[in-house]
């Protein structure tokens, strides 16, 4: 199975954006953003702070660190939420980029195994 | 534990208990003071049912899944799209509450004809029932794990609501 994603929808919806509005997205004067990342399948979470300018990657590989879990090498990045979408074919992007251009609404993570099933 | 080409075993008591253990615990990961504000309901001790809502086509539909408990966790809950007016699923009638998800990980189906049972809905993705009663293939890493919850069954769903929503089936005879 492929990690490849349907890059054509919207990262998250209008639901998740509106969600977002519940909390300051602007950094601290360190430039650190507060990141909540959810484990799915180990229904764990971790709370951290990291640079406006880190990348998704580094963020998804910081949030095992945060979560002590070991990574699955089918494991997926995903936006929180509702409305979760896979980040897979964002990863290079920063948080600030992300943000930008609306691949996210806010800094709610989710970690989850991939399932299988066409 | 689940395995591939194994018929997962009823165990009522069991998947009850799991049930109990892991409905706070989810509710704790997704900071939920309740089933209730999240819209859920249990209609009886080892059914959950959860709203789902996909935009296609800038139509958004509303839609139930059934999540049922007899032999979690062992195996993943029961996945089942339902009327929500009788809180089941009659086929053909009812093919049109069930939505068209495309997703490698998460593929619908109104009706699914098996050579070890009558026809059944199949919410296609290996963190449901339903897959491994039909004995679909699955890779080894796809297997249900005794961690995993039902919260996983809900993730696995949502995402492909998100990226893989075709629309309804249509109305049958229609």
């Amino acid at each position: 199975m492929s990690n490849e994603e349907d890059v054509s929808a919207p990262a998250s919806t209008a639901q998740d954006a509106a969600a977002s509005t519940d909390e300051s997205l602007a950094p601290d004067e360190h430039g650190h953003v507060t990141v909540h990342v959810v484990h799915v399948n180990e229904t764990e979470k971790a709370h951290f702070k990291e640079s406006i300018h880190a990348t998704l990657q580094a963020v998804w590989d910081k949030s095992y660190v945060e979560l002590h879990i070991d990574r699955r090498p089918k494991d997926i990045f995903q936006t929180g939420g509702k409305h979760p979408k896979s980040l897979m074919s964002h990863l290079g992007l920063t948080l600030k980029q992300a943000l930008e251009q609306n691949v996210i609404h806010n800094f709610h993570f989710g970690i989850v195994s991939e399932t299988g099933g066409a | 534990m689940a395995k591939a080409n194994e018929i997962p075993k009823v165990d009522v008591h069991a998947g009850l208990k799991a049930l109990e253990e892991d409905l706070p615990r989810v509710l704790r990961l997704i900071e939920a003071p309740s089933i209730e504000a999240l819209g859920w309901k249990r209609p009886t001790k080892l059914t959950l049912t959860i709203p789902f809502t996909g935009t296609h086509e800038g139509k958004t539909d509303e839609y139930l899944l059934r999540l049922g408990f007899q032999a979690y966790r062992d195996w993943p809950p029961s996945a089942q799209f339902v009327n929500p007016e009788t809180g089941d699923y009659v086929y053909p009638q009812d093919q049109h509450f069930v939505p068209k998800l495309t997703s490698p990980e998460c593929h619908t189906h109104a009706t699914y004809n098996r050579s070890n049972g009558p026809p059944v809905q199949l919410v296609c993705c290996s963190a449901t029932l339903e897959f491994y009663e039909v004995l679909h293939s699955v890779e080894p890493h796809h297997v249900w794990r005794e961690t995993d919850t039902f919260f996983t069954t809900v993730n696995a769903i949502q995402r492909a609501f998100t990226s893989h929503y075709q629309g309804r089936y249509p109305v049958h005879g229609q």
